[in-house]
């Protein structure tokens, strides 16, 4: 996972796919990434290089925006390919964050 | 207990003066000798022995031989076998550690031999073979857990005879391991329950959540004229107020599928299961409920929609779990449309036989991961329930 800052909005550029062997490792980014002092009023996930995802990714997704909601900042999701943008539907995510091509 | 080790070698002299040697190092071990292989065969066999110390050139059987015939034999191909032979050539000591032995010193013995390497090689050897043993016991006692764990979940799910209204056909292929997947079906007050759910996650803990989920289920349910929508909404709350995850609220997450077939109307609700099927008996065709639904057990107080239609006698509803399309890592995750073809391929079979469709339909999604080198991963569960 890459982190871009750009004014007040944090790039997250995912690397890896969204699977259950990764999600672990995304955690800690993620913890990492809240308790430094980096400053930003919003998160974009970027899963533009993203093929491959299962239920512990979808999962890892909402409980980003979760974390995001609580502290009062903008989530958003961008790249995702048009499989992974059928099975956020099939589960209603675009009801609680974009999704950007 | 102490250890055991086993000297071959046609010498005496060279026997006690590797015991000797063990014997000041390896305090309390115990050892055992033997002239030849065909004694260190009967050795093995009779008793239990932590380490081989073994010579290459002996009579009746040489070492090369007994060598072989312990690796080829799963009881015994673990036990640590260490070369000591008087045969320096580079090919013999490759070919020895190649056909599984774990080192090797040649004769005679150096002082520097005698005093250090042979000892450590021979305290290295033993705990290592220690170590394998432990590895050992523990995946018998895991694969036995597991074996346990997918006993009971298959007592958990429904069984096919039983039910006045519906005719209930089932197919399951557990996996390896544990897994998360869930299928219920009762009748109760004269109505038809069911629900398919997949709890995120694989392993022991997805297990466990899919054994909380079928309580809950079946506790909800017992509100008298419940609803699909409110079914969900119910679950998904009590998730909330019974499960402290002390911050980590990603544990009891699952899609479901809840359908209630009451007369001649089916109710149904989706929490981001992938698309069930309908089979119509008055066209003989299968068509997919399109309907979304965000999953349970992540956000409180969500809100969920019934829908209804029609369900006459001979119409079926085809669910399943997402372990049918999706093998590999993450791959194929909206292969529902792969299960709407086939079934729409197989709905003549469909309605003359149920239980064939489902394992034509299974041997389908079989072939295509074959095709691509791939199995499956994840537990495969298939319900199809019919209108008496």
């Amino acid at each position: 996972m890459e982190e871009q800052l750009l004014g007040s909005c944090m790039r997250l550029i995912l690397i890896d796919g969204l699977t259950a062997n990764n999600i672990s490792k995304f955690n800690t980014k993620v913890e990492a990434l809240m308790e430094s002092d980096m400053q930003f009023t919003e998160v974009v996930l970027d899963l533009v290089n993203i093929r491959n995802i299962d239920s512990m990714g979808v999962t890892f997704v909402i409980g980003l925006y979760k974390k995001m909601e609580n502290q009062g900042k903008a989530f958003s999701v961008s790249g995702a390919s048009d499989d992974i943008v059928s099975l956020f539907k099939l589960m209603k995510l675009d009801q609680f964050f974009e999704m950007n091509l | 207990m102490p250890y055991h080790i086993l000297i071959a070698d046609d010498a005496t002299m060279n026997r006690s003066l590797i015991k000797n040697i063990l014997s000041k190092s390896l305090v309390g071990a115990e050892f055992s000798e033997a002239i030849n292989g065909e004694e260190v065969l009967a050795a093995v066999q009779y008793s239990q022995i932590d380490l081989i110390i073994l010579d290459l050139i002996m009579p009746v059987m040489d070492g090369f031989q007994t060598l072989r015939w312990l690796k080829k034999h799963p009881e015994f191909h673990d036990i640590p076998v260490i070369v000591n032979s008087a045969i320096t050539e580079i090919k013999s000591i490759e070919e020895t550690l190649k056909e599984g032995a774990v080192d090797y010193f040649t004769k005679p013995l150096s002082p520097n031999d005698m005093e250090i390497i042979l000892p450590l090689k021979a305290k290295n050897a033993l705990l290592l073979y220690e170590q394998q043993r432990t590895i050992i016991a523990l995946n018998r006692q895991i694969s036995e857990e597991l074996k346990n764990a997918n006993t009971f979940a298959n007592i958990m799910l429904p069984k096919e005879g039983g039910f006045r209204r519906v005719d209930l056909f089932m197919k399951y292929h557990p996996s390896l391991g544990v897994g998360g997947d869930f299928f219920d079906c009762v009748e109760l007050d004269g109505r038809i329950h069911f629900m398919v759910a997949d709890v995120t996650g694989h392993g022991i803990a997805a297990g466990m959540a899919a054994s909380m989920v079928k309580v809950l289920y079946r506790k909800t349910i017992e509100k008298e004229g419940i609803l699909p929508s409110e079914i969900l909404h119910d679950m998904n709350c009590a998730i909330f107020e019974m499960f402290d995850f002390a911050g980590k609220d990603n544990y009891l997450v699952f899609t479901a599928f809840v359908g209630i077939i009451d007369g001649e109307t089916l109710y149904y609700a989706n929490a981001g299961q992938p698309y069930p099927l309908i089979y119509r008996e008055a066209s003989k065709s299968f068509h997919e409920v399109k309907e979304n639904g965000f999953l349970v057990g992540i956000l409180n107080h969500i809100h969920y929609e019934t829908r209804q239609t029609d369900f006459r006698k001979g119409d079926m509803v085809f669910l399943y779990t997402d372990g049918l399309f999706c093998a590999g890592e993450g791959n194929d995750f909206t292969g529902w449309e792969k299960v709407c073809m086939m079934s729409k391929h197989f709905d003549h079979v469909a309605g003359e036989n149920p239980k064939e469709f489902l394992e034509e339909v299974f041997y389908a999604f079989y072939m295509f991961h074959k095709a691509s080198k791939l199995d499956f991963t994840d537990d495969v569960a298939m319900m199809l329930i019919r209108k008496k």
